[in-house]
């Protein structure tokens, strides 16, 4: 190795050395911490009664019936967010691809729920959806308490959920559907292709890279849910998400050492979900342009 | 087998009109060239006739029958795309099995066409490859062959040998010639490069700003331009112009003076405005062949190009005591300065000149065509 | 332009258009109509106040706990911005101009930070905090945020510096420039954009937790304005305190709103280029 790359090599690192120092400190320390912290018998209201006890804190979580609770809540909330977004995503990146007027207006304002605070959002959509504030029991001439049941509970949380974050589906799409390039739908339809099957043998298979990655980014994000049940049902009628039984057990009743056991099975669920999509649906990150 | 006829067809667009009511018909089996400038209408012409535009005014037929209100679908067309448009997750097999699995075809017929069509492509070997791994001749040759399985009563192509090389190109230009003999299929081919209508087309048409300017052979076209435009568009390197003007019953040239035929005195004697004379540089020579009626003149080689089989001679010639010679932009040939003007004479190679050479050129007074300058309408021309 | 578009299809596109426009403002209209009603008519169930009051805005601006918050998290965000992009750019330049090995190394863990999730940390952060005593102060969100904003900012950053013509900075020097001039009148004016761009990103996020917000903070010392907003109590015990929370949102929302308006651009490229391109 000459001289000249060597000293490329060092810059190198030092450039990137903060960045990455503070990456592993803030996530892969406090990740181990999480992993000690597990094994042990730790509560901060009793901090004298510590003790080690090994995977105990994990057979007490995936021995109740919250922890499982909140799995479904959370795949389920995952898996209907993210299937409305990605059809509502397609049609409204195909009506920005289509729309010649008005075009930057449909832009600008799906930026709007992508830009809002999401607590914010979750306020919007639970004051619309209250029964003595709303408006949209007024609208539709029902008078439930939408919040106040599990069923619409959920409805209204997913309908926010969509509602923020389709915005980011819709443009990654709308990004993806202009790298079809124009030509090879004239051609497909030369060759006798209607719409529908342009649409089906020819966009969606070019745009395949471009679905996975929005669907790997969203279905992880979805995962996390975590401001809007906590900004609108706080977890109540069954709704409890996975990061609402991790922030409760550790910030709110301060059991670090179960809390933590949580931590650690949630961040595996993290884990396996990326690999599922990363293996199974053979998304390969690596494939995108060399930097 | 298709006739195609075009009756008065027009495409207007928000702000501008690219086809101006164009009339013609092509032939059955004829390889018919849309030619001219970029933005003059041909591919709009072309994606009218394949049915990617509607018709704004018009009709089309082929054989006698109505298709402008058919989608491309039902036309039995088949395009090649400029940008080849091959589909780049399909392999090659796929992408030439397309359009037949489209028209629900069963599989041997499938097979059978596909298997035919790379072998007139010389493409077996490649049929399991994905188009990203095959070089840019190569994938003009799928895009061929996706339109050739078809089987189609018509091909279209739409400067299918621009984004080739010049070698290569030259190579697919005769085979493209060959496969279209060999088919006997209708075929629309559109290009800005007057070579490749010359050398292709059985006619040509060449477009200029949404107007059809002329129709003809090739041969036609070089020797009986229609109009300025079309004598400087066709023909490489481009045909020689200088001011003219009528006086005497001769016209005069800045390299002097010819007489010419009774019939077409009166003619040029009536036009309006300045006028331009043209002639090619294969019609300029070193000797006066024992023709005694040749202009004789005398320049200063400027720069010659030996080109082998051909010696290129430029000269300057100039132009005191004439107008301004006033050329169509979009030709986009070399106007000299108002002095002088830059000509080019095509001549035996063996005739040994050299750059600041002073040599003689003869002309025969009947090669020289003479143009309005402002209609651009060819005055010796018979119409 | 799509092909072969009618007119009776523009006409469709066009209504798409519009209902699209109206899912994605209606909410943000029906909190700025909440926010504007009376304490009074806050139960009508009307979309629009029947009269526009600004008694809402009047109570939290008079609320030393929402003052609080927001300058909380206009001073956090901004520094977490700042600290982020500019060691954003450091990693970013070398990924992109130098040859070292690890660079896709360092893209790889970028991006799987990019999907961590934050809950499985407060815990620890939590401890360490309150043990090392940030908990509850700025610095305490300040590097939480950086760290979850690096990703998006090493790789929203990466990408545009590739699209940076380096050589002018060659030609530059040829011309007559010092290194540094040719570094501040060159590469400066056309790495700008990108940077920009990628600032507006990671303010968007830092100014949206609320995960790390609720857990890491306790008083009006560090909390942020989402933190608050959830926690708003009301001038009385009794009363819902509907009309401030409306208020607040709409305060905090309109400065995201005019970035949003001005910058839609920019925004949406960022938010494109790490997942489309190549």
């Amino acid at each position: 190795m000459s001289r000249r790359t060597a000293a490329e090599h060092r810059l190198g690192w030092l450039l990137c050395a903060p960045a990455v120092i503070a990456m592993l400190l803030v996530t892969a320390w406090p990740m181990l911490y999480a992993l000690w912290l597990s094994m042990f018998r730790y509560d901060l209201r009793f901090p004298a009664e510590r003790e080690f006890i090994g995977f105990d804190n994990y057979l007490a979580v995936l021995g109740s019936e919250v922890w499982w609770q909140a799995l479904s809540n959370t795949v389920f909330i995952t898996v209907a967010s993210v299937a409305v977004e990605l059809v509502l995503g397609f049609v409204f990146a195909l009506i920005m691809h289509h729309a010649i007027i008005g075009r930057r207006l449909v832009r600008t304002s799906l930026l709007v729920p992508y830009g809002i605070i999401t607590v914010v959002a979750a306020m919007s959509w639970r004051f619309a959806f209250d029964p003595t504030t709303g408006f949209i029991n007024a609208l539709l001439g029902l008078e439930g308490a939408w919040l106040a049941e599990r069923g619409s509970a959920f409805f209204v949380i997913i309908q926010t959920e969509v509602w923020k974050t389709t915005s980011f589906m819709a443009l990654l799409l709308l990004a993806g559907l202009t790298l079809v390039p124009d030509d090879l739908l004239r051609a497909a339809r030369v060759d006798g292709a209607d719409a529908v099957q342009r649409f089906f043998r020819v966009t969606l298979p070019l745009m395949r890279s471009v679905i996975m990655v929005a669907l790997l980014f969203r279905t992880l994000d979805a995962f996390r849910i975590f401001d809007t049940v906590f900004v609108q049902t706080r977890g109540s009628q069954n709704t409890e998400s996975l990061s609402i039984v991790g922030y409760n057990a550790l910030i709110t009743r301060l059991n670090l050492g179960l809390g933590s056991a949580v931590s650690v099975l949630i961040f595996l669920c993290v884990l396996a979900l990326a690999a599922i999509y990363i293996k199974g649906f053979g998304i390969d990150l690596s494939q995108r342009k060399e930097p | 087998m298709a006739e195609i006829e075009l009756r008065g067809v027009s495409k207007r667009f928000p702000g501008i009109t690219a086809v101006k009511r164009v009339d013609f018909t092509i032939h059955d089996g004829e390889f018919f060239i849309l030619v001219g400038p970029s933005g003059c209408g041909k591919s709009t012409l072309l994606n009218m006739i394949v049915g990617l535009e509607d018709v704004s005014e018009g009709e089309i037929r082929v054989d006698g029958e109505r298709v402008d209100d058919l989608d491309p679908k039902d036309r039995n067309m088949a395009m090649v795309f400029q940008s080849y448009a091959i589909y780049p997750h399909m392999t090659v097999r796929e992408n030439m099995a397309f359009p037949l699995s489209l028209a629900r075809m069963s599989k041997q017929e499938i097979e059978r066409r596909v298997s035919q069509a790379a072998e007139i492509l010389q493409l077996q070997e490649f049929l399991d490859r994905k188009p990203r791994a095959l070089s840019g001749g190569q994938r003009q040759r799928v895009a061929m062959g996706r339109a050739i399985v078809r089987e189609p009563n018509v091909f279209l192509l739409d400067e299918p040998l621009s984004n080739l090389d010049a070698k290569l190109r030259v190579q697919m230009r005769t085979e493209i010639a060959r496969l279209q003999r060999q088919l006997g299929t209708t075929t629309v081919y559109v290009t800005h490069d007057q070579t490749e209508a010359m050398t292709l087309g059985d006619r040509i048409a060449v477009l200029r700003a949404g107007e059809m300017l002329q129709i003809g052979t090739p041969r036609e076209l070089y020797e009986r331009p229609g109009s300025l435009f079309v004598a400087g568009f066709i023909g490489s390197p481009a045909m020689n112009f200088l001011p003219a003007r009528w006086s005497e019953e001769r016209l005069e040239l800045p390299i002097g003076s010819i007489a010419l035929p009774e019939q077409l005195r009166a003619r040029v004697a009536d036009a309006e405005g300045p006028l331009i004379a043209g002639f090619r540089p294969d019609h300029l020579s070193v000797s006066s062949d024992g023709d005694s009626e040749r202009l004789q003149f005398e320049v200063e080689a400027d720069v010659v190009e030996w080109l082998g089989a051909d010696l290129f001679v430029y000269f300057d010639v100039e132009l005191e005591g004439f107008d301004n010679l006033a050329l169509p932009e979009d030709l986009e040939l070399e106007i000299g300065n108002r002095e002088r003007q830059s000509l080019v004479a095509r001549i035996d190679p063996a005739a040994g000149v050299q750059e600041g050479n002073r040599l003689k050129l003869y002309l025969a007074p009947d090669r020289v065509q003479v143009f309005e300058a402002d209609s651009g309408a060819n005055l010796l021309l018979d119409v | 332009m799509a092909v072969g578009d009618s007119r009776l299809e523009r006409l469709f596109w066009g209504a798409g258009s519009a209902l699209v426009v109206a899912y994605a403002l209606i909410p943000v209209v029906w909190i700025v109509s909440l926010s504007l009603k009376r304490s009074a008519d806050l139960g009508d169930n009307r979309f629009l106040p029947q009269v526009a009051s600004l008694e809402h805005y009047a109570a939290v601006f008079d609320d030393p706990q929402f003052s609080a918050a927001l300058w909380n998290s206009i001073g956090i965000a901004g520094i977490s911005t700042f600290a982020a992009v500019v060691l954003g750019s450091f990693a970013a330049y070398a990924i992109v101009r130098l040859q070292f090995p690890g660079r896709r190394l360092i893209l790889a863990a970028a991006l799987s930070i990019a999907m961590f999730p934050p809950v499985s940390i407060i815990g620890p952060l939590f401890n360490m905090w309150r043990t090392l005593g940030l908990y509850d102060t700025w610095p305490g969100l300040i590097i939480p945020y950086m760290t979850f904003t690096l990703p998006l900012a090493i790789w929203t950053l990466s990408a545009f510096f590739r699209e940076i013509p380096w050589d002018l900075d060659k030609a530059a020097r040829v011309d007559g420039a010092t290194p540094l001039q040719a570094f501040l009148r060159v590469i400066v004016p056309l790495a700008a954009p990108g940077v920009f761009t990628a600032a507006i990103l990671v303010f968007m996020f830092a100014w949206n937790d609320f995960l790390f917000a609720i857990s890491l903070t306790s008083t009006n010392d560090a909390r942020t304005v989402p933190a608050a907003i959830a926690f708003f109590t009301g001038s009385s015990r009794f009363e819902q305190p509907t009309g401030s929370i409306a208020a607040a949102s709409v305060v905090v929302t309109v400065p995201i709103i005019i970035v949003v308006l001005l910058f839609q651009r920019r925004i949406v490229a960022g938010l494109t280029s790490g997942a489309v391109k190549g």
